[in-house]
């Protein structure tokens, strides 16, 4: 009996450590599952699962959209074939053979070969996997974030992480509307809210194409083309080159995913006298019929060796219209002796500047206008042109909403409205006057020195076009060089800032060169025949009434066909038969002028067709 | 008093242990749903068959049934005559998984034979062949336990030997437990303290290098100190296990209802099918099942405590430990509580050998508890 006692008392021993261990076993699950739920691994993962909701453009278009796809991974113990495995899986997902090899050899248990593939590859691999092929591998649900159109809008739409959390854009700012957080029912998809956006797509795709195309002509370092509906400040395209793809955002650097229009901060020279004026004329401090003797050159006697603010040429005695049409530096310096230091800096404080608009987009910088108490005997009449201040493109283009709502500046908006997932309008964005800045005949006054300034010897002439008239301003700044605090001998930034039609705007259309290094740097000749051509698209786009395009959308005439471009090479080609709408474009060329008369189709041309192109300054076209 | 078995000792047939065998039956029926439940997307995807890891597994399931109704009757003193043989083929099998064409590696790990179009894993095999050799000898050495060489000496080599081979097959996990596993039944059976602490000290700095020895079990080790060191990795299971009982809570999704199990969680099936019962049935199902494995070993115990001789009475304690301490082993990897292992969770692990040897395992046990050779002073 004695030996039993052993046997059991070892028995009960084992049996003791074992209830032990079950204890401490179960304390483990009771503490991860029932009193320690929310611990960090739980954070990032889908207990409950929520769609994100799409983002769509003003006409319904998807920019952004919740995707299943799949992805591809390796279980390595049931992988019974890797050299096959390897060769199938690298023709299926059109990917290096040798680097899936080295995935599925250099590891014993668990690996990802390949992220959210397209649902045609993951068919394949089912496929395969039914032929008794790929064993070893399986497929896992993946919810991504599909951006069909790339490229387009990326910085306003942003992007989302790999675990579905917005990272930038309207994705990053309305990550909480597009994925509520509120209300998750364990077991139940949550849907989240979609937002259209007051992007238009196709204006978006127009100004990205125009942005591009100058970034590469220009050899510049970056391109903004903004486009904003000026009754009501929502923006309808947003271009900034260098851009990123979302859908692969890690792929590209950070200059390229940098939101310039509302981070990148630069002065923005001539442009800016539209505002520094208008706050000259609301003030009293100038009024329209003022003169101005100008010789060139500024330099009060009080600066005496400063340097001087000059003119690239002189201009002589010019009253106010006719300084903001050539924009001269010598003329606002003039004018700006008039104003006080306080009086221009509360004035430009009232159009916005040195405060974000809270367009609503994350990171938006303030920009830099410095009080007077740190003005320079010489900052009046620089920050006047439009120096020693800090903008940024949206600043610039929100400031001008105020000349198009008779002197009320409104605050831009980007979402214009967040639709719930059974399609009812939780919000919808309204028209947001922030305050009035000038008085309506200031704001009216100041339309038509920059449409006159779009006349022949104005700085804007590039942005005319036949037909309508568009008020207009450019600007060319020396880029101020943040390492080295002077400015740049080099760098320069041109920038146009137009609005039309320009007795009641209906857009304003802002574009910033910077560091343009082709054949010239101003921004009369970098952006403002780019604006021209955005403007070419717009009008008719957002049916803006052109004088001309009546005729030709008669009822009497033949039927419209689709009117080939007219391309110019080393000969003047034959307009005859045309219809004016093909010809309209000729306008767009900077070396010769054209001239149309009358309406219909194109019957004489002079000089004649063939001429060498060199030998062409004036083309008369007669339409009947 | 004969210290040898004695052949005119009276049997009392004291039925079955009907609590053990109603807590087997409901460990098999959960482990059949939970399997279902956790392959049958797995196998529509693989097989366009939901049922097909089902059916696999229920074969085994009858087979195993079949085998143990015929071991719980038979007499386990005619069975010891064939321990030796039952050893050797044990042993031609575990050397057949090296031979090329018989043996199949998968991608480094030689476990499995393929014969007669079925795959068996010899080492699942070699668990219950093991604890009934070493129940027959230990019970025989008994009186000479303090003679070291002869008593402990040689089934120790037996051991050694068996578990050497299954380190060969690369199954390092295996490999210990069946160590742990005889040695515990040395420790049962009497062997003096001093000895498992000479072993301890030899041995343990040579298991060390072993397991050090190889890069997977490393990065196992480092995912169970930090899972998130290599979340894509060695980690993953960990980490998708845990997003499993968390989603699980005190309730569970419903049967059925659980979602790591589609694709999340690679081997849910098999090795981590625990997590499936923890998000489908919550902890309240884990605690059912750790509670079903509970009364599993107090039965096991209590039957090996009152067994009629030292055979059946180490034989028992062998079998309820060798399931209970996979069973508890694989709920604590699953849960965390110590490093990712190899063993699966006996009744509910998908894999046909596992479930056979299980059921074997089960029937030896109800045979033990059985027959019951009447009154004490019977060991000997």
């Amino acid at each position: 009996m004695l030996e039993t006692g052993k046997l059991h008392r070892r028995i009960w021993f084992i049996s003791l450590s074992v209830a032990i261990a079950g204890v401490f076993v179960s304390a483990q699950y009771a503490r991860v599952m029932v009193f320690d739920r929310g611990g960090a691994p739980a954070h990032s993962t889908t207990p409950y699962t929520v769609e994100r909701g799409a983002i769509l453009d003003r006409n319904g278009r998807i920019l952004a959209i919740q995707t299943q796809l799949y992805t591809v991974s390796a279980w390595i113990p049931n992988v019974t074939e890797p050299q096959e495995t390897a060769s199938d899986l690298a023709r299926i997902l059109d990917d290096n053979e040798g680097r899936i090899l080295d995935l599925l050899e250099g590891s014993r248990d668990f690996v990802y070969i390949q992220r959210r593939i397209t649902p045609t590859r993951s068919e394949e691999i089912r496929a395969s996997q039914h032929e008794g092929r790929l064993r070893g591998i399986q497929l896992e649900p993946d919810s991504g974030r599909t951006y069909p159109n790339g490229r387009l809008g990326s910085h306003v739409i942003g992007h989302v992480g790999t675990d579905n959390n917005g990272l930038d854009g309207v994705e990053y700012t309305y990550d909480s509307v597009l994925s509520p957080s509120e209300g998750r029912v364990r077991g139940e998809t949550l849907y989240g809210n979609q937002l259209v956006l007051t992007i238009d797509l196709n204006i978006q795709q127009t100004t990205d194409r125009l942005a591009r195309e100058t970034l590469e002509r220009e050899n510049a370092d970056s391109v903004m083309l903004l486009a904003m509906d000026a009754k009501n400040g929502e923006i309808l395209s947003w271009s900034s080159v260098p851009d990123y793809d979302p859908n692969r955002f890690s792929d590209f650097n950070i200059e390229e995913r940098r939101n310039r229009p509302i981070r990148m901060m630069y002065e923005p020279g001539s442009v800016f006298k539209v505002f520094s004026v208008a706050t000259m004329l609301n003030t009293g401090a100038v009024s329209d019929g003022d003169m101005f003797e100008t010789d060139g050159i500024y330099r009060p006697e009080s600066w005496r060796n400063a340097s001087p603010i000059t003119d690239i040429a002189n201009y002589g005695t010019m009253d106010l219209r006719r300084v903001m049409e050539r924009s001269s530096n010598v003329g606002v310096a003039y004018a700006s002796e008039g104003i006080s230091e306080q009086e221009l800096y509360r004035g430009l404080k009232r159009f916005g500047f040195g405060e974000a608009t809270g367009v609503g987009l994350s990171g938006e910088q303030n920009g830099i206008l410095y009080p007077p108490e740190r003005w320079s005997y010489r900052s009046k009449p620089t920050v006047a042109m439009g120096q020693e201040i800090g903008v940024t493109a949206l600043q610039i283009a929100a400031a001008a909403t105020t000349f198009s709502n008779d002197g009320v500046l409104l605050q831009p908006s980007i979402v214009r409205r967040i639709v719930s997932p059974d399609g009812r309008v939780i919000e919808e964005s309204e028209r947001t006057a922030v305050r009035e800045v000038l008085t309506p005949s200031v704001a009216a006054q100041m339309r038509d020195y920059m449409r006159t300034s779009t006349h022949d010897g104005g700085t804007g002439r590039r942005v005319r076009l036949n037909g309508i008239e568009i008020a207009a301003k450019t600007g060319t700044a020396e880029f101020f060089d943040p390492e080295i605090r002077a400015y740049s001998d080099e760098k320069f930034i041109g920038s146009t800032l137009a609005m039309f039609p320009s007795d009641d705007p209906e857009v304003i259309v802002y574009m910033v060169v910077e560091n343009p290094q082709g054949d010239f740097i101003w921004g009369e000749r970098v952006a403002a025949p780019v604006v021209r051509e955005a403007a070419q698209f717009l009008i008719p786009y957002l049916g803006i009434e052109r004088e001309g395009d009546r005729r030709i959308a008669a009822p009497e005439q033949v039927q419209i066909q689709s009117p080939g471009a007219v391309e110019i090479g080393g000969e003047l080609p034959d307009f005859r038969g045309l219809p004016r709408r093909s010809i309209l474009q000729l306008e767009a060329m900077d070396e010769i002028s054209v001239e149309v008369h009358g309406s219909g189709w194109v019957k004489t041309q002079i000089p004649e067709p063939g001429t060498p192109i060199e030998e062409v300054s004036r083309v008369i076209l007669e339409l009947e | 008093m004969s210290h040898s078995f004695s052949a005119e000792r009276v049997e009392v047939d004291r039925g079955y242990d009907r609590i053990l065998l109603t807590a087997m039956m409901l460990l098999l029926g959960v482990g059949l749903a939970v399997l279902f439940s956790s392959s049958f997307f797995r196998s529509e995807l693989l097989f366009a068959d939901p049922f097909r890891f089902l059916t696999g597994q229920l074969l085994w399931v009858v087979v195993g049934c079949v085998v143990a109704a015929l071991v719980s009757t038979i007499s386990l003193e005619r069975v010891q005559r064939f321990i030796p043989h039952a050893l050797g083929i044990s042993l031609v099998l575990m050397i057949l998984t090296f031979v090329p064409g018989i043996g199949t590696s998968i991608h480094g790990a030689r476990r499995w034979i393929f014969l007669f179009g079925r795959s068996f894993q010899p080492s699942e095999l070699v668990k219950v062949v093991l604890v009934f050799y070493l129940a027959y000898l230990l019970a025989r050495k008994h009186e000479i336990m303090d003679d070291p060489v002869n008593a402990l000496l040689p089934p120790f080599l037996v051991l050694a030997l068996f578990s050497t081979l299954i380190y060969l097959q690369n199954d390092f996990s295996t490999s210990v437990f069946v160590m742990l596993l005889g040695l515990v039944m040395f420790f049962v059976a009497g062997a003096p303290i001093r000895y498992f602490l000479g072993l301890l000290m030899t041995v343990g700095p040579l298991g060390l290098i072993l397991l050090l020895s190889r890069e997977h079990r490393v990065n196992r080790l480092l995912a169970y100190i930090e899972p998130a060191f290599d979340p894509a990795g060695s980690g993953y299971q960990i980490l998708a296990a845990e997003r499993a009982l968390i989603a699980g809570g005190l309730w569970g999704q419903g049967i059925g209802m659980g979602t790591q199990k589609f694709g999340r969680l690679p081997e849910v099936h098999s090795d981590f099918i625990f997590a499936v019962v923890a998000e489908e049935l919550g902890f309240v199902g884990v605690l059912a099942v750790i509670g079903l494995f509970a009364v599993f070993a107090w039965r096991g115990f209590v039957i090996a405590a009152n067994a009629g001789d030292r055979f059946r009475s180490y034989l028992a304690f062998g079998l309820t430990t060798l399931i209970l301490g996979q069973a508890l082993l694989n709920i604590a990897v699953v849960g965390g509580a110590v490093p990712a292992t190899g063993l699966p969770l006996p009744f509910f692990s998908s894999g046909g050998s596992a479930m056979l040897m299980t059921l074997i395992a089960c029937g030896l046990l109800m045979n033990v508890s059985r027959h019951n050779p009447d009154g004490a002073g019977e060991y000997g």
